[in-house]
């Protein structure tokens, strides 16, 4: 006996499942095929407006105005094909990943009334965590996977023949060109198909043959089975990226969930956490946990990340997160003598959390050069990550002169200039003050003029009457002394 | 000249992405600078060289003609061209490089530089020149010898070290190395500010051009970008106070200036010599076949005929435009020697000349029309004889015929520009700007048919697609548009136009490769060649003369030939076939806007077809000449002029100027204008005009009226309608030889439709409609058509008898014309005796037999087409005999597939041919639709009446005359109802409209002097199951 779990539209469910404030929205999920992006799945709402697969956007909209479009979302489809396979696994130790969003179990050595009874309680269980799975028995797989696709949502096949009968021959999934193939000729069913004899329908060469042989659920086959994952690593893009934190605590949460039942399938703790922030500007913050007191509620879990991430300010909106729990045996504390023991484990980590946040975020990291014509513009990389390609060497030779030291920040100064050409003439500056003598510039830089990131100003080098040689900068109608010439 | 900065290194936007101004704005900016000399310097080319003469010329600015050259190195060294020697250098320099690069490509090699240095000043670039780049290569040392190699190629004196400042630390240091270089070598400095653009504002353009070119967005280029907006153009005080320390590198600007003596009014244009007989010159040599020839056409001639010959004859001679009027006649012989249907349309058809020498079908004396439309005394430029050929492989053979006789560089396609415009723009922006391809995508199909600013802005269209109006980027998106919009993008070839030239054509404008393989393309597009005095023939296809002359080759070979030359001209069913707007296939008045207007206009003369042929255009709809024509016509209005002295002009048009031809007269008889002078006044409102030159010759005629004292109220009238029609009017000429082609396609239509329609399918695509609705309107004249068939069909459609056409393999999709043509010799050696015996012999592989065997085209051989599907399966050899027995009597059983229903084979007719033989789609839906008129039953019913009608949509347009308002026509069994959409509707159903492919449509029916339409209320998809139709004709 064998089982077959699946979610259709997966790719779309995946997505669904993050985001369950769509599912009574009609929503299409588009992809590319060839130089055009076409509609590949579509929810139950969409459908009842006529958005097909197949449709170009343009054609969906017409039929739907409010359709709402998604791309495909790996990160989405392994968290889901992962529940998939988690809650497969608690059927029978012998399971398949066959296909995106089908799972076959081998389900021979269990007695078929408990089966019904666990695969009802898997099937409500992922639909707990949002996908809409279906379950098929039966007694080969691919008998099992053609129940599946007619569950609602399980199904037992009992009388093979009359079952295969009136099946669309789809749900064999022929190769394109096959299928194609059996359109014009005009066979539709799989009791049509299996109506042929398998040697009329060898001309259509071993996949015809091989077709007809699924069609007629007469052959079974071993399973490639695969065994629990032995890294507990979720991670997450998002389609937006995120500037609100309780999106993304939601997500946390999810992960989490899924992390927790990996651990109690595998009868394992978490030692520690490691959590990934993917900033859009390219920038990532990364954060290590240690959990002291070794769990696998998720609860509890969330809340250290909770504390952390309250904390926390990013320059660059979260495109996307990555999780990793540290597994150990699960094992009855033996408090040692010397052992150290923390009073409060979640005390701790909130503790460290505070420290960060204290510190602040963007103050912590390694500097690197950004590629921009922006004088010292730099972001932050966090310590220990790959280091970055250099910049591309410029076309002007480098600088050579006098060495410029800095003042940090950049002195305030008040400035006289010229009526016509808007040279400097006179500077005051807390210490620093006097006529100019001598000047030249202005050395004019301006760029991103796209978004808000714009920036513009005008450098100046200028010799005061007492022989201090000094930068200055105007920036935005704001006279800035960058620092002193050697 | 005064001694002041000039601007001598500047790129327009015909560098193709590097600079980001038209040439026009460039003078237009130069001359608020108050610059009076500037160079544009495109890269590899002089692409934008005409464009900114014209300009320059205009803003009182003299240009000079420059180049960034691409060397093999990869620097780019600017060149400016002193004499016109250098312009020929240049020219063939570039040619070179480009005809053995790959298109879009150019290489100089360093080599060959010298050999066409002369007369050309070279200048050391910017930052991507030579010199840098020797340095960068080779140190120091690579410097000075870059320099003893530019001193080699081009001579001392014309070497000069250029300096550019940009604002930009650090620059001063290299300023100063080569200052030290010119001392060092004793060159001279010239200051320049190696303009990209015409102001600052513009510097977001070449930013995103960098991006395009460097396959990347905005937020990765980094360093790439320009670091600040200092490359626009600076006035010559700016370009002093930058250059205070250095004055001499200002002052050598107008000293070489003054040298650079060179600008495009010196081209040295031209056309070929006509070799003529012995003992004759060109100019009597015409004279000679031009009597012959009228003596021929008009079978003795008048007085009134040889004075306007020998007035034409006089002019001809006068001008030196023999030549070219005999060449163009030679070339018609051409034609008419390799049986090439061939004539002349356009103003040459005022011409009696053109008309005797067989270039033009229509007499000029007869129709008095006006010579002075083609050509008069004091025209600037050469006159224009287009010729309209059989599109296709006929039109190829002559324009091979023409490089064949020239030469590759003796003749060339003019250049036709493409440019940044409507979504296609929108999309590299938003590379640019780097919203994801799925973004760009989406608003890409969303409007997949064009962009309607007139009635949907660009920012709404964006939020449509979900583009946030207030994110910054969406502001940039649009912004970045609106400067991008119209800018050159790439270079292609015109439809037909050609140049041809004296001596060698690469000496006049740099030729390169086309797309197209065997073609030569000039860098000028058509305008700039008419500009700059190169004359050129356009050799233009015209779908309907290929299924003309098919037409009448059918006839002919039927035994029953026509001659278009002698069919009678008030031919009583033809004209009634033309006032029931029966037009569908018929040249010209087949459009709907045509067909809606012929059951009004109730042509019953030829004239009435010119007027007809005329009417329906942008000029006389936006002039608004339409309704009053028609409403005198009809008696509803009376027959007014404006003033007494138009009644001659006006009289066949009832008093409406319809035409170009009675512009010029108005402006002729009313402002005393001279032939010239109202030629040049129709030139400078036609679209090639700039909108200063509009404005002086709209001050000039109303001056002219106003002097001859004509009221207030008539010189408004004049100058409007003159101002508004002269945009898009045809030329009564040309209206003329396309009223010749309409009225012989609608004979042929309606005495000899069997070989009419066959030609017309041979000849796809061609004309408003696909095969689909073509075959449709035939089988509504009673033809009949037989499906492709293996045994029968040849590659084209064949006629079977009167009534019948049998469809040819060029209609089966996915058959190639190669595989089918041995097929079909393959089977009229031997006929094919069964399926199995097809299979082996007619070398189709099992797709092309697939799609043959769905369509029915394998029946006479398998009994039907599930048959065909079932034997055409079996992989065969030819050489096992006992397999190929089974087979055999297994293809003469019945099968074990069911018969296909008749869904199933008008299903599988739309796929496999875009078309079906049998019942129309909507035949089949009738049933469930019991509320909707048929298409031919509207006519019964009452103005004003709600009614329903669906159909398949063969036609979406979109006129930019009708202010938004879109026309639908669906096509039912019985024929094609017309459907009104009002702009605000339109966009309500925008997606609805454009995408399905059948429509139920609810509306008001307006029934107006016969023509009927429905004003649309309620637009719903059909959405029916399984339905097909082909192609629709959209948004022309």
């Amino acid at each position: 006996m064998f089982g077959v779990l699946s979610v259709p539209d997966f790719a779309l469910e995946a997505i669904l499942a993050l985001e369950s404030d769509l599912r009574d929205r009609p929503v299409a999920l588009m992809e590319r095929v060839g130089q055009k992006s076409r509609i590949r799945q579509r929810n139950e709402r969409a459908r009842t407006c006529g958005v097909d697969p197949g449709m170009t956007a343009g054609q969906a909209k017409a039929r739907c105005e409010d359709l709402i479009f998604r791309e495909r979302s790996q990160s989405a489809e392994d968290l889901a094909g992962k529940a998939l396979f988690l809650n497969a696994y608690t059927l029978s130790p012998l399971v398949e990943k066959t296909a995106e969003g089908l799972c076959t179990v081998d389900v021979s050595a269990a007695p078929p009334v408990s089966l019904r009874e666990s695969g009802d309680k898997l099937v409500r269980n992922l639909h707990r965590q949002g996908y809409s799975a279906r379950l098929g028995l039966a007694r080969t797989p691919d008998l099992a996977a053609f129940a599946a696709r007619c569950a609602e949502p399980l199904y037992v096949v009992e009388d093979e023949a009359s079952f295969l009968d009136q099946l669309p021959v789809e749900f064999a999934d022929p190769p394109d060109r096959i299928l194609d193939v059996l359109d014009q000729w005009g066979i539709a069913t799989m009791g049509e198909l299996t109506a042929l004899s398998r040697i009329e329908i060898s001309r259509l060469g071993a996949e015809g043959v091989h077709l007809w042989d699924r069609a007629g659920g007469w052959k079974s086959r071993l399973l490639a089975t695969t065994s629990l994952p032995r890294e507990f690593k979720e991670q997450h893009e998002f389609e937006l990226p995120l500037e609100r934190l309780d999106p993304l605590l939601f997500i946390l949460r999810r992960l989490l969930d899924q992390m927790a039942f990996q651990l109690e399938i595998s009868f394992k703790v978490a030692k520690g956490m490691a959590l990934r922030l993917d900033l859009e500007g390219g920038g990532i913050h990364r954060r290590k946990f240690g959990v002291p007191e070794p769990t696998r509620d998720p609860e509890l879990l969330l809340r250290m990340l909770f504390t952390h991430l309250e904390g926390l300010r990013t320059d660059q909106p979260v495109k996307g997160v990555g999780l990793m729990l540290y597994p150990r045996e699960q094992q009855e504390r033996q408090r040692g003598l010397f052992e150290a023991q923390v009073r409060d484990p979640r005390r701790l980590s909130e503790t460290v959390s505070r420290l960060m946040a204290l510190v602040g975020q963007q103050r912590s990291g390694r500097a690197l050069l950004e590629n921009s014509h922006r004088p010292e513009s730099f972001r932050l990389e966090p310590f220990g990550e790959p280091q970055s390609d250099g910049l591309e060497a410029t076309s002007l030779p480098e600088v050579r002169g006098l060495q410029l030291r800095r003042f940090r920040p950049a002195l305030s100064v008040a400035v006289a200039t010229e009526k016509n050409y808007g040279e400097p003439q006179m500077l005051r500056a807390k210490l620093i003050r006097g006529r100019v003598v001598d000047c030249s510039g202005p050395w004019v830089l301006s760029g991103h003029w796209w978004d808000q990131g714009r920036w513009s100003r005008e450098e100046w080098d200028v010799e005061l009457a007492d022989g201090g040689l000094y930068r200055l900068a105007s920036i935005h109608g704001s006279w800035f002394l960058e620092g002193e010439y050697d | 000249m005064s001694n002041e900065y000039i601007e001598l290194h500047a790129r327009s936007a015909y560098s193709f992405q590097r600079g980001g101004s038209q040439p026009e704005i460039l003078a237009e900016t130069a001359a608020e600078e108050g610059l009076e000399v500037m160079a544009v310097c495109d890269r590899d080319g002089v692409y934008g060289a005409p464009k900114f003469h014209s300009a320059a010329r205009e803003w009182g600015i003299r240009p000079i003609v420059g180049c960034e050259l691409t060397m093999d190195d990869e620097s780019v060294l600017p060149v400016l061209v002193e004499t016109r020697t250098g312009y020929r250098n240049l020219c063939r320099l570039i040619t070179r490089a480009k005809i053995r690069a790959p298109k879009g490509e150019s290489r100089i090699l360093w080599s060959e530089l010298r050999f066409y240095s002369d007369g050309l000043v070279a200048l050391t670039g910017d930052e991507k020149g030579p010199l840098w780049r020797a340095r960068d290569r080779d140190g120091h040392k690579g410097l000075k010898s870059i320099l003893e190699d530019l001193l080699e190629i081009f001579s001392r004196g014309n070497v000069y070290i250029e300096l550019q400042r940009h604002r930009v630390r650090g620059e001063n240091l290299q300023l100063r190395i080569l200052r030290d270089l010119a001392q060092a070598f004793q060159l001279p400095l010239l200051a320049t500010n190696g303009v990209g653009y015409a102001t600052p504002s513009i510097r977001p353009v070449v930013d995103a051009f960098t991006c395009l070119r460097h396959k990347t967005h905005l937020d990765e280029a980094g360093r790439l970008l320009s670091i600040n907006g200092e490359r626009h153009i600076k006035g010559p005080r700016v370009m002093q106070k930058l250059f205070g320390d250095m004055p001499e590198a200002v002052d050598n600007t107008w000293r070489l200036g003054e040298r650079l003596e060179f600008t495009l009014e010196d081209l040295g244009y031209a056309f070929p010599r006509f070799s003529t007989p012995a003992g004759e010159t060109m100019d009597s040599f015409l004279w000679k076949i031009t009597f012959f020839g009228a003596e021929q056409r008009y079978g003795g001639l008048t007085p009134e005929v040889r004075a306007q010959l020998e007035r034409e004859l006089k002019l001809i001679t006068r001008l030196g435009f023999s030549g070219y009027f005999l060449i163009v006649w030679d070339l018609v012989n051409f034609c008419r020697q390799e049986h090439i249907m061939v004539q002349g349309r356009g103003s040459a058809a005022n011409s009696a000349v053109c008309y005797s020498l067989g270039i033009t079908a229509v007499d000029p004396v007869g129709g008095k029309l006006l010579f002075e439309r083609f050509l008069s005394e004091g025209r600037k430029t050469w006159p224009d004889i287009d010729l309209d050929l059989p599109s296709g492989d006929r039109r190829e053979q002559v324009i091979q015929e023409v490089y064949r006789r020239y030469g590759k560089h003796g003749a060339a396609m003019t250049a036709n520009v493409i440019t940044y415009r409507g979504r296609s723009a929108c999309r590299e922006i938003g590379k640019v700007l780097n919203f994801s391809e799925e973004m760009t995508n989406r608003f890409s199909q969303l409007y997949t048919h064009g962009d309607f600013p007139h009635t949907l802005e660009l920012e709404r269209q964006l939020k449509k697609a979900g583009f946030q109006p207030e994110h910054p980027r969406t502001v940039a998106l649009i912004r970045l548009y609106h400067l991008i919009l119209r800018l050159p993008r790439h270079l292609g070839q015109h439809s037909g136009g050609m140049i041809i030239c004296q001596d060698e054509l690469d000496s006049v404008v740099p030729l390169e490769n086309a797309t197209m393989p065997g073609r030569v393309v000039a860098q000028w597009d058509k305008g700039d060649c008419e500009d700059m005095g190169i004359i050129k023939v356009d050799l233009l296809g015209l779908g309907m003369m290929a299924a003309l002359q098919d037409t009448l080759e059918l006839t002919r070979r039927r035994g029953r030939p026509v001659d278009l030359a002698h069919i009678p001209k008030d031919d009583g069913p033809t004209f009634k076939l033309i006032r029931a707007a029966d037009t569908v296939g018929v040249f010209q008045i087949e459009s709907r806007a045509q067909i809606a207007t012929l059951p009004r206009m109730k042509p019953k003369t030829f004239y009435d077809l010119v007027i007809e042929v005329a009417i329906i255009r942008p000029g006389p709809i936006q002039g608004n000449m339409v309704h009053p024509y028609l409403d005198r016509r009809a008696g509803r209005a009376p027959v007014e002029y404006i003033d007494d002295r138009l009644q001659p002009i006006l009289e066949r048009t009832l008093g409406v100027p319809l035409f170009q031809e009675q512009m010029l007269k108005i402006a002729m008889v009313m402002a005393d204008f001279s032939g010239a002078e109202a030629e040049e006044l129709r030139r400078a409102l036609s679209f090639h005009g700039s909108k200063e030159r509009m404005n002086r010759v709209q001050i000039k005629l109303k001056k002219a009226l106003q002097e001859r004292g004509h009221p207030p109220k008539v010189v408004e009238e004049i100058v409007s309608a003159i101002s508004s029609f002269a945009l898009y009017g045809f030329p009564e000429s040309h209206a003329i030889s396309f009223a010749l082609l309409a009225y012989g396609s609608a004979y042929l239509k309606a005495h000899r439709p069997v070989e009419f329609f066959t030609a017309l399918l041979n000849n796809q695509p061609m004309g408003f409609y696909v095969p689909a609705t073509l075959i449709q309107d035939a089988r509504r004249h009673g033809l009949r058509f037989f499906p492709v068939s293996v045994q029968v069909s040849e590659w084209d459609c064949t006629v079977v008898n009167d009534t019948c056409i049998r469809l040819g393999m060029r209609m089966a999709k996915g058959i190639g014309k190669e595989n089918a043509l041995a097929m079909i010799e393959e089977r009229n050696g031997t006929g094919f005796a069964s399926l199995a015996d097809f299979q082996l012999r007619s070398g189709f592989n099992r797709d092309e037999r697939r799609a043959l065997a769905s369509v029915g085209a394998l029946n006479d051989l398998a009994g039907n087409r599930r048959s065909a599907l079932w034997g055409i399966e079996e992989e065969l050899r030819a050489d096992d005999f006992f397999d190929l027995q089974l087979h055999e009597e297994d293809a003469r059983g019945p099968g074990p597939l069911q018969l296909m229903n008749r869904m199933e084979r008008l299903r599988a007719d739309y796929r496999g041919l875009g078309l079906t033989t049998g019942s129309h789609p909507m035949k089949f839906c009738r049933p469930h639709l019991p509320d909707v008129w048929r298409a031919s039953d509207l006519d019964q019913g009452t103005n004003g009446k709600l009614v329903k009608v669906a159909g398949a949509v063969i036609c979406r347009q979109r006129p930019a005359t009708a202010k938004g308002f879109v026309f639908i026509s669906l096509e039912d069994e019985t024929g094609i109802s017309n459907v009104i959409v009002t702009p605000k509707f339109f966009e309500q159903y925008r997606l609805t409209i454009v995408k399905e492919s059948f429509l139920t449509i609810t509306g008001v029916l307006q029934s107006q002097e016969g023509v009927i339409h429905i004003k649309a209320e309620k637009i719903e998809p059909m959405a029916r199951r399984g339905l097909s139709t082909g192609d629709s004709h959209d948004f022309h």
